[in-house]
């Protein structure tokens, strides 16, 4: 009998698609949904929900690659071509950096659900799993929100950059809180989705 | 005559995430194709045609998971212990969906993509490139997107790239239901002149198999039986005998006591699209239908007629640009309908059950509405349980994600029958289940005289199940009366 | 709604072979930022707002400043504050509202800004998606990167349907009401996004298959069928946009 379950999402094809698939949602959600605020770039996205999905879901890995060219791709099709070089480095680091701080909690986590099933230690672990993921959230909220000011800063001053930060952390903020459950409600509606992270 | 793919003692089982096990769909499966000469599999829905043919091409289970063993061998290759990507030059899949296949942003793309992978030099990429390119009239979306080409267009692609191929074994899975009878045929020539070893997976027979296939086959309980013509099409079984899967429905359809009422009439309509590049404007124009309570109507046509169109009209998800759709208000007379009433009074089924699952459990998809609409907790787990009794959906724990086709169907239509919609369009819901099961899930409906919207391709589903009939051609929708007998 | 950037034309930035192009956008952003008089910025700026004329035509050359008007009026009303050097040009009362350093500071920030999105609408508007990537791939972007952007811009369209399909579903469901907004739009987003990933996530074992038995994989090397013009008008070009390059750098100090 051969079997084979576990390794599918290391075939190369399989992370090659998966990281596309995962720019274009990030690249529609950056897009299609949009909730006018800030000025400058005109509206908050749920680029951000799509990108710590990725990060809780998928990875670090797939998060820095989906996150920064979904981002830049939604730049460059609506006509903020400038920005894509720099969402494309930020939203990446953004990604990789939640992606990486949740990453040993989900792979120990599932260790333990190879090993023991469903026990109690589990379900004490779930304070700590959303301690991680906020320690994520936040992180991944400095890194988004530093750089565009210090980026912005560099191409038309500190007041506009400036003004531009709350409306950064709303959005990022959104799009953690986001992203969190919408993670809870895939995996909890399609389970496979545990298997897939990297 | 060289056996060009053998198949011994294959057994398949998906792998399981709910608590039960998942029983194997296939058992011992053994079959024999001889090269060059055209193979057709046939399969009910559901019954691992599609799944058959993604094991001969090498990505099965790979990508799936799921454990498998028996031997599978292309010529002299055992494919379950080689990687699907060396399998290119040997077989060739055409998949059924293909919105699942193409993977590249422009149509010349697509074609070429293979060659590359083949180290083919640019000549040769060249030659076989623009020899398919005209061969299947492509000539005109080189560089289109080809997530914008129509049904048929994408076929075609996906045929191009095979041909340019050019594998030892060519898997056609369901190709010729999206085709047109010109580009079957054209199909179908092709395959015989290529002197390829081709394996048509079917679910439906077409006449043309008649004339060119050589051997029969089936896939049924868990194997596969190659047999004569007629002995296939007897398993396959004559659909159409529905009486026989379901007695009771003509008498509901059929009853004559019952007064009607138009419960949707729709007047002087008009809806238009812009043109794309190719085309021109398409535009929509109902005069006058009625849709009556406790009837079956059944919208047929071809592809891009104007079917899908109307019937977002009628849920109230497009406004018309002219004319109105009235329904009944208080005292039965028939007033105005805008589209955010409509969008509560018209139930639609989608084509795809997955567009409206997001829950964990069964249960919880069908106590949702309930709890919207502000029913007890209790109650409503009491009606969940009934409703998916009613629907065969018995373990009311499963992930709807992760089951069937089947019973992802029959779960949205739970959730639409609970909705409790005066009327309901059904969008080709008969595509990818049993016809017996379908045939189930309309009498549901129609014992609670709900009215009925079938949208479909198939006239002589069409005929057999409504009482009336629109024929739609070019945006234009013809009434023809019931054909029903009672 | 997905359109690329992207203006059909045989216009001379059109013919412009897109690596040369890509290294006059480089040089082009640089030197913006380099210490030069304004004045200098601002005749490269102009340069860039005339070479979109022939780029996007006309009727789109002066789309960009729709997008940036927001971004210009917030320069104009934040950045003066921060500057109380120079001589006052404007009081209110016993407020400094601008000082010269600050309405240079201001004019150079507007400058720059409009110089950068402008190089960077020239070299799309000009340049075809394919050729973009082509052009990186010369660069020498790795082969599965370039095929990452591909394979993204063929599933946006994809994704689009899908999320416009879910939407109306859950619309009719009853699970998604519009005309929320704020955080309720976004908690009544949740159901529809939920499916919408679902369904993303469950065609990627499919589409992987797809490009497995395309032969991606296999160690063979790979062929490529598109490429670039090569060549002596490559050669032109290079020389044309290097010595661009060098003039547009040098000149400040010429004139100096």
């Amino acid at each position: 009998m051969t079997s084979s379950s576990k390794n599918i999402s290391t075939s190369p094809a399989y992370r090659i698609v998966s990281i596309s698939v995962l720019t274009a949602v990030t690249a529609v959600f950056t897009l299609l949904i949009r909730i006018p605020i800030a000025p400058t770039r005109g509206y908050i996205n749920l680029g951000d929900v799509a990108i710590f999905f990725t990060a809780f879901t998928f990875g670090p890995i797939t998060a820095l690659i989906s996150g920064g060219l979904g981002t830049a791709i939604a730049d460059l099709l609506s006509g903020y071509a400038q920005w894509a070089p720099i969402s494309l480095v930020i939203h990446g680091l953004q990604g990789l950096a939640a992606g990486l701080i949740v990453r040993k909690h989900i792979i120990k986590f599932r260790q333990n659900a190879d090993n023991t099933a469903e026990s109690d230690e589990h379900r004490e672990k779930g304070g700590r799993k959303i301690l991680i993921s906020l320690a994520a959230g936040l992180v991944g909220t400095i890194i988004m929100v530093g750089l565009y000011f210090l980026s912005g800063a560099a191409l038309y001053g500190i007041g506009p950059a400036a003004f531009e930060i709350p409306g950064n952390i709303v959005q990022c903020v959104v799009g953690f809180v986001g992203g969190y459950m919408l993670t809870r409600a895939v995996v909890k509606a399609y389970p496979p989705v545990r298997d897939l992270f990297l | 005559m060289n056996t060009a793919v053998s198949v011994k003692d294959l057994q398949f089982t998906y792998p399981s995430y709910s608590s039960a096990n998942s029983k194997p769909l296939f058992i011992d499966l053994e079959g024999v194709f001889h090269q060059g000469i055209i193979h057709v599999v046939f399969g009910r829905p559901e019954s691992g045609k599609t799944t058959f043919g993604r094991l001969l091409a090498g990505l099965v289970p790979a990508f799936t998971g799921g454990s498998v063993s028996g031997s599978v061998l292309v010529d002299t290759i055992q494919v379950l212990e080689t990687r699907g990507c060396h399998l290119l030059e040997h077989v060739g899949l055409v998949f059924q969906d293909p919105d699942e296949q193409i993977l590249m942003a422009q149509v010349e793309d697509e074609i070429v993509f293979p060659l590359e992978s083949m180290s083919l030099n640019r000549p040769q990429m060249h030659e076989r490139l623009e020899a398919e390119i005209s061969f299947w009239d492509l000539d005109d979306l080189r560089t289109a997107n080809p997530g914008n080409l129509s049904g048929g267009e994408k076929k075609r692609l996906l045929l191009a790239v095979l041909c340019a191929i050019n594998p030892a074994v060519w898997i056609l899975d369901e190709t010729f239901e999206e085709l047109d009878e010109q580009w079957r045929d054209v199909l179908i020539k092709r395959a015989v002149e290529s002197g390829r070893t081709v394996i048509i997976l079917a679910s439906k027979h077409i006449s043309l198999y008649d004339l060119y296939v050589s051997t029969w086959s089936i896939i049924d309980n868990n194997q596969l039986f190659q047999c004569s013509r007629d002995e296939t099409l007897q398993k396959l079984g004559d659909n159409w005998e529905y009486k026989k899967i379901h007695p009771s429905l003509p008498y509901i359809s059929g009853d004559s006591q019952y007064q009607r009422e138009p419960v949707l009439s729709i007047r002087h309509l008009s809806f238009s699209y812009p043109g794309s590049k190719s085309g021109s404007d398409f535009t929509l124009y109902v005069d006058n239908l009625d849709i009556y309570s406790g009837q079956i109507t059944a919208f047929y046509g071809p592809n891009g007629s104007g079917k899908s169109t109307l019937s977002k009209l009628l849920c109230g998800l497009i406004s018309p640009e002219r004319g109105e759709i009235l329904i009944p208000g208080k005292g039965g007379r028939l007033r105005h309908a805008a589209p955010g009433a409509l969008q509560k009074y018209t139930g639609y089924l989608f084509q795809n059950p997955d567009y409206q699952i997001f829950l964990p459990t069964v249960k919880d998809e069908l106590m949702y509405s309930l709890l919207q609409a502000g029913i007890e907790k209790s109650d409503a787990r009491a009606q969940a349980a009934t409703c998916g009794e009613l629907f065969g959906l018995y373990n009311l724990k499963d992930t709807p994600a992760t089951m069937s086709y089947g019973s992802r169907k029959r779960l949205q239509a739970a959730v639409c029958y609970q909705l409790d919609r005066i009327c309901t369009i059904f969008d080709e819901a008969d595509s990818g289940i049993l016809l017996a099961e379908y045939i189930r899930i309309i009498d549901l409906f129609v014992k609670r005289e709900s009215s009925l919207i079938i949208i479909t391709h198939d006239l002589r589903l069409a005929e057999k199940l409504a009482d009336t009939v629109v024929q739609f051609q070019d945006g234009r929708a013809r009434k023809v009366e019931g054909r029903r007998k009672s | 709604m997905i359109e690329s950037s992207y203006h059909e034309g045989d216009s001379f930035v059109h013919a412009f072979d897109p690596r040369a192009k890509l290294l006059l956008l480089i040089t082009g952003i640089t030197t913006l930022f380099l210490p030069f008089g304004v004045e200098f910025s601002a005749a490269y700026t102009g340069v860039f707002i005339l070479l979109a004329i022939p780029a996007a035509g006309f009727r789109h050359a002066f789309s960009p400043f729709k997008l940036l008007l927001p971004l210009i009026i917030l320069i104009i009303l934040l950045t003066p504050p921060f500057f109380r050097e120079g001589e006052v040009l404007i009081t209110y009362r016993n407020w400094i509202l601008l000082t010269e350093a600050g309405l240079m500071r201001t004019i150079v920030l507007i400058v720059r800004f409009t110089g950068i999105t402008y190089a960077f609408f020239l070299f799309f508007a000009s340049t075809p998606l394919n050729q973009v990537v082509l052009t990186l791939r010369w660069y020498g972007l790795p082969l599965n990167a370039a095929l990452i952007v591909s394979m993204s811009f063929r599933f946006i369209p994809y994704i689009t349907t899908t999320y416009h399909h879910v939407s109306d579903a859950h619309k009719l469901r009853g699970s998604y009401q519009t005309g929320m907004w704020g955080w309720s739009h976004i908690r009544g987003l949740l159901p529809v996004l939920t499916s919408v990933l679902i369904k993303s996530v469950k065609t990627i074992p499919v589409m992987a298959m797809s490009l497995e038995s395309r032969g991606f994989g296999s160690n063979s090397k790979r062929t490529s069928y598109q490429r670039l013009r090569g060549g002596r008008i490559l050669f032109t070009h290079f020389i044309f946009s290097v010595m661009i390059s060098l003039i547009i750098i040098a000149l400040p100090y010429v004139v100096a």
